[in-house]
């Protein structure tokens, strides 16, 4: 399990308090804004706990260099994971390329330094979309996915089932927000390789 | 000051950041921000460049997010992305402070992302964005303040992301706070030319809207000339 304390207004001591309050004990990581990873990686530093940041989070608008420089910042903080968003201005502009550089550019970065969890936001991707990223993915050997986020869609239990399915065995990871359908997945077959990613903050549907 | 159509068309930003828009829909603002006169288009780093190639020879500005929009990034990040964004062709800046060093009460976190800001915007018009829906009047007051003192051009107070948008009684405070020398923006939720008039007559001297040709059909037709 990870878990996610990415709200704009949350304070240093809300996050550490978070920590020390989750009924959970398992805890794989913990998903901070960039400018709490240091005090959070201090807090961590005695535990098992990974420490992961968010990059581009949650628009995936910024410039590639942008998102590379973000990722350079996580890596000086030591984080061990940075979740990843791409720019689904290109994603819905069928601009592949594009989107395919990125990709590339943004592992080409982490190197061996620290992981990189590509968000697929399935909920805003049509049926080609989705066929035309899954492959981008698999061409780009990427190992670790998210599908669907709190702040922008949830992944349907479709569109996991069909992800897994088809692609389970060629990625490591692949987060999941939904608990239920995490749950689900674990037990049905994959174990260990669905996480399931808690995020505190509220989505859009949350607050209308 | 009777409002007519070309004055309150250049208070506007033309506003599209969705994560889900095409580069269609950045094409189309453009021709219509041209269309309109509107004082700009607001759109994503990623979409500077597009903007720019539709946009050359017009008046029209090219207005872009930084620290978007969640704003919780160490200040060397927003520096860069700063830089990337000049260099790439914006003209007007509009900055999310960090919200949880304000809330952890770190001012001088704030005071270096806007002296930053103003320093690398190197003469373009610099925006810092309160998000006013996470704050209380204190913290909009010394955001205010902050921005006022290291001369940023304008206080913003929403991205259009957070919990709600521009409010009437939060232009009043932060007009009230900045003065009259110092422009400030509404954004955020803005949908109505009513809703338009009642921030400007608030302190507003820019609004930020996805409905902007809405807005300036609505003015048209209506004939109003309002007295501000």
């Amino acid at each position: 399990m990870t878990v996610s304390y990415l709200e704009p207004d949350i304070t240093t001591d809300k996050i550490l308090s978070g920590i020390d309050n989750l009924e959970e004990k398992e805890i794989w990581a913990v998903v901070v804004n960039l400018y709490h990873l240091f005090d959070v990686k201090v807090y961590l530093q005695d535990t098992k706990i990974k420490l992961a940041a968010a990059a581009a989070y949650p628009l995936g608008c910024n410039t590639v260099e942008t998102k590379i420089e973000q990722l350079k910042y996580a890596v000086e903080m030591h984080a061990d994971e940075i979740y990843f968003q791409l720019n689904y201005n290109a994603v819905k502009s069928r601009d592949w390329d594009y989107v395919n550089e990125e990709i590339k550019r943004m592992n080409d970065a982490a190197g061996e330094e620290i992981t990189v969890i590509t968000l697929l936001e399935t909920g805003i991707m049509c049926a080609e979309e989705k066929n035309e990223i899954y492959q981008l993915i698999s061409r780009n050997n990427i190992r670790n996915i998210q599908l669907g986020s709190k702040m922008v869609a949830p992944a349907s239990k479709e569109d996991i089932d069909i992800f897994t399915c088809e692609y389970g065995d060629k990625v490591e990871r692949i987060d999941v927000y939904d608990k239920e359908t995490a749950d689900r997945m674990q037990q049905q077959y994959w174990g260990e390789k669905i996480n399931y990613l808690y995020m505190s903050i509220k989505g859009k549907n949350d607050r209308r | 000051m009777a409002l007519t159509v070309e004055k309150l068309s250049k208070m506007i930003d033309h506003t599209l950041l969705k994560i889900d828009c095409t580069y269609k829909e950045i094409e189309n603002i453009c021709s219509d921000a041209i269309n309109y006169n509107f004082a700009s288009v607001a759109v994503n780093p990623s979409n500077i460049a597009l903007s720019k190639e539709i946009l050359k020879g017009s008046s029209v500005k090219i207005c872009t997010a930084i620290g978007f929009y969640l704003g919780s990034y160490p200040s060397d990040i927003k520096k860069y992305e700063i830089t990337d964004a000049v260099e790439k062709g914006a003209d007007e800046l509009d900055m999310l402070i960090n919200i949880s060093a304000l809330k952890e009460k770190k001012y001088d976190v704030i005071t270096e992302e806007v002296k930053s800001l103003v320093s690398l915007a190197n003469g373009k018009v610099t925006k810092v964005i309160l998000e006013t829906c996470y704050l209380d009047n204190d913290e909009i007051i010394i955001a205010c303040k902050i921005a006022r003192d290291n001369k940023a051009d304008f206080v913003k107070t929403s991205t259009g992301f957070g919990t709600h948008g521009a409010m009437v009684e939060h232009v009043k405070l932060m007009r009230k706070t900045v003065g009259e020398d110092m422009g400030v923006k509404a954004a955020g939720g803005i949908s109505s030319v009513e809703y338009a008039l009642e921030l400007i007559k608030a302190g507003a001297n820019r609004i930020g809207t996805s409905s902007s040709v809405k807005i300036i059909e609505s003015f048209i037709s209506n004939r109003k000339k309002t007295d501000i």
